[in-house]
This record gives C-alpha cells, sequence and structure tokens, in this order.
C-alpha cells in the first residue's frame, strides 16, 4: 500500500512569525486520547498546561465573532499557542504535511464534519444545548450564518502539484476577511498553483476545499491553509462543541 | 472451478491480481526490498521488508498490463468480488482514506475500489467497492475523461472529480 505513513497538521508557532514561521512543534498526528493530539479553539486565558478538561470555553457572544485563539497539544497539558488570531491578517497559521510515501490517486480535499462517522449536514439545523459533537458548527444557523459553518477556510494552491513543485505563501493577509456568512455550495477548488483561494465555509463535502491538482507521487507535501471559528448568539451551547477536520484522499 | 471463500483475518479489505501466468500477487503481502525498489523510493533504505505497491509493483514493472483477474478482499470469510480483465492496461484500484484533527484525531480506512474501464473512448467503468458502512457493492461510473466525473458513492466520500492513469497503469489508447 502507498499510503502516507507522516501526515499531521503542524502550526505556526506564536512565539514565531508570520514572515519567519516556527512549524517545528507540536505536530499534530492522527490519533491519542485524553487531550492527545489535540487542536483547540478558545478565548484568551489558556496556558500551555491546561488540560483539556480544564480549558476555557468561548462565550456566546452578543453578535457573529471570531474566537480568537488557536492551540496545539501534542498531550493533554503540553501545548502551543499558534500564530492564529482570528483574523485573516496572516498567511502561515496551518499547514498539512504529509512525507514522501504516498502513491495519491486524485485530488485531495478537506473539510469539517460533526463526528469521525462524517453524518451529513444539515444546513442551519442546530443540535439542543448542551451539544456534544461539532454539528453545531458545522452545520450553521440561519441568522448567524445564513446556514453556512461557522468554521471558515481557506487554502494555498494545491499544497504540491503532478510535477512536485511545492507552492509557499508569503507571510500577508489572505484573501478578504470572511464573515459568519461567508460560504459557497460545493468545492472551492484552488488554484493549480501558488495562490490562496477564496474563503469558504467547511460544512462536509456540501462546501468545501479541494486542491487543484494531484500531489505528485512519493513527494512530501506541505499544503498552506489557515481557518477562522466564528461563534455568534445562535450557537448552540456545550462543553466539547468542536468539528472534525477531515482530509480525505485516494491512494494506491 | 468454483470460487472459495476467503478468510481475511486483516480487519482491512485488499485487492489481488491474478496474472496470464498465474501468478497472485495482493496487497497485503511483504517482500523484500529490492536495489530496484530503493532506485525508485530512496526513503526505504534501512529496511529489509516492504508492503507490496501497486505503483511499484506492478505499473513498474509491467504486470499491470498482465492481470487476468482483479479480485476484491473483504474482512472477514466472504467470497471475493472479481472483475475480469479482458484487455491489457484496464484495471485499476484505490483506496479512500479520511484523516481527522481538531475534535477528534484519527484515521480511517473509508473504502476499497477494484475497478475495469469497459470503454477506453468514454472512459466508462465498472467497479466493485467494499465501503465501511456500505458494504460491499457494485459501482457503474466513469474514470475523470471527456467532461465526466467518477463521482461518489456516499455523502461523506467527496466526489472524486478524476484518477490518475499513470500511477494506476491505465493505458487507454
Amino acid at each position: 500500500m502507498a499510503d502516507f505513513t507522516t501526515m499531521e497538521v503542524q502550526i505556526n508557532n506564536a512565539s514565531a512569525s508570520d514572515a519567519i514561521p516556527n512549524w517545528t512543534a507540536p505536530a499534530i498526528a492522527p490519533g491519542g486520547t485524553g487531550g492527545a493530539n489535540e487542536l483547540r479553539f478558545g478565548p484568551a486565558g489558556n496556558t500551555a498546561t491546561t488540560g483539556s478538561g480544564a480549558w476555557q470555553g468561548f462565550p456566546r457572544p452578543g453578535s457573529v465573532s471570531a474566537v480568537p485563539e488557536l492551540w496545539a497539544f501534542s498531550a493533554d497539558t503540553t501545548g502551543v499557542k499558534s500564530l492564529y488570531d482570528g483574523t485573516n491578517g496572516k498567511a502561515n497559521i496551518l499547514r498539512f504535511h504529509g512525507d514522501n510515501l504516498a502513491t495519491p490517486a486524485s485530488a485531495a480535499q478537506f473539510s469539517c464534519f460533526a463526528t469521525s462517522a462524517l453524518p451529513t449536514p444539515v444546513p442551519g439545523t442546530q443540535p439542543s444545548s448542551p451539544s456534544t459533537d461539532g454539528s453545531g458548527i458545522v452545520n450553521g444557523q440561519t441568522t448567524d450564518t445564513s446556514n453556512h459553518a461557522y468554521l471558515k477556510g481557506a487554502a494555498y494552491g494545491p499544497g504540491i502539484d503532478a510535477a512536485g513543485t511545492q507552492y509557499t505563501p508569503s507571510a500577508g493577509a489572505i484573501g478578504t476577511a470572511p464573515s459568519g456568512t461567508t460560504g459557497s455550495a460545493g468545492a472551492v477548488t484552488t488554484s493549480a498553483i501558488g495562490a490562496w483561494s477564496a474563503w469558504q465555509d467547511l460544512q462536509g463535502w456540501t462546501d468545501y476545499i479541494l486542491a487543484g491538482a494531484q500531489w505528485k507521487a512519493l513527494t512530501t507535501v506541505f499544503w498552506y491553509f489557515s481557518l477562522i471559528l466564528f461563534s455568534g448568539p445562535n450557537l448552540c451551547l456545550g462543553q466539547n462543541i468542536g468539528p472534525v477536520l477531515v482530509l480525505q484522499y485516494n491512494y494506491t | 472451478m468454483s470460487l472459495l471463500p476467503i478468510v481475511n483475518s486483516y480487519g482491512m479489505p485488499y485487492w489481488k491480481v491474478i496474472l496470464t501466468s498465474g501468478k497472485e500477487i495482493n496487497g497485503m503481502e511483504q517482500k523484500k526490498v529490492t536495489e530496484l525498489d530503493l532506485a525508485l523510493k530512496p526513503e526505504l533504505k534501512g529496511h529489509v521488508m516492504r508492503s507490496i505497491d501497486w505503483t511499484l509493483d506492478l505499473v513498474s514493472t509491467g504486470d499491470v498490463r498482465r492481470i487476468k483477474e482483479l479480485h476484491l478482499i473483504c474482512p472477514g470469510v466472504n467470497w471475493p468480488g472479481v472483475l475480469k480483465i479482458k484487455e491489457p492496461g484496464t484495471a485499476f484500484q484505490f483506496k479512500n482514506t479520511s484523516r481527522f484533527n481538531i475534535a477528534e484525531t484519527g484515521q480511517v480506512l473509508e473504502s476499497q475500489v477494484i475497478g475495469r474501464v469497459d470503454d477506453k473512448a468514454t472512459g466508462a467503468c465498472t467497479c466493485i467497492i467494499c465501503d465501511r458502512f456500505m458494504g460491499v457493492f457494485v459501482y457503474h461510473s466513469n474514470i475523470g475523461i471527456n467532461g465526466n466525473t467518477f463521482g461518489s458513492w456516499h455523502p461523506r466520500i467527496a466526489s472524486i472529480s478524476s484518477l490518475a492513469l499513470d500511477v494506476q497503469g491505465l493505458t487507454l489508447s
């Protein structure tokens, strides 16, 4: 089988900068329990040693606004704050990193789902509070988000293309700042070369981001992307309502 | 001779081919790393054994054009799904996988797909899919040429626009 042995999400450390990013630690690999290998959104006030069970939630705002912080935890109380600040102001926030062991069979795509069972989103439908999965964020709400997901994403080109050319963004803003209602039906397909896609809401395979080229076989890939999580007065309440970010691809 | 059910204790579906020579190769086999392997995949240096790889072991060797039958072996005890390959260069297979992050982390194999191009001009194909939720079924589609797409067989599988002909070893001319 020719799958990636390593396919992880890396964050740009907040102690670095957009112009000179630091992607070295911690990388978030698939797997882990008890608060390990997690990306956590939240308000100011959490620290690098705040455990998953004690994580401060983002109070539901009176009007739609962005959650200001994103942290990466390799273990329950071992975390690093990312450069993410809830805006489109910086390019180097997140990236997928795959090693050189895979043979992709088609272009990759990513989006968000309520759980790892990948249930089909129901746009505009909020679960009862307190919710225990990501359906509230993924489904969106009519007033807050025009039924688009609360989580928005953008990607820089395809990452690498079929020739193996790596596309890496320069520091700076990513397009026009999205709002809670940003999103379009279907796939936002990135450019086949290095350019930021439009911002898209991440609502299952209803609204998602598709790489504009297939990755070259047996080639390391860095696919740069950014996220902005919004919250609003009509988002369900709950202690663990984070969505599941899903990278889906085919290999031989 | 009738097919017998196969015991698949791997817990995941996989492909198997029978070549025109009678030789059988399956996607779960392990084999010794060779000099050719190292030339094609330098990262195998230091490894003694490796998994069988469709592109490395069938496409690179030309055996992909000598496939007589393509089988899908599902988990448990099952009769294999079988596609007879009458025309060289029309067999393909791939796996669809999802990797998770943020609220849950992990990876899951969504489906194993085997397929045969039935019409090289149009790209029409017949597939047998073992899907983690849907089980085993036949799927008629297109490999994604002439403005067609391969598509999706379930809402949780993102629509696939086209398959890479080179890594699959497909020859349409």
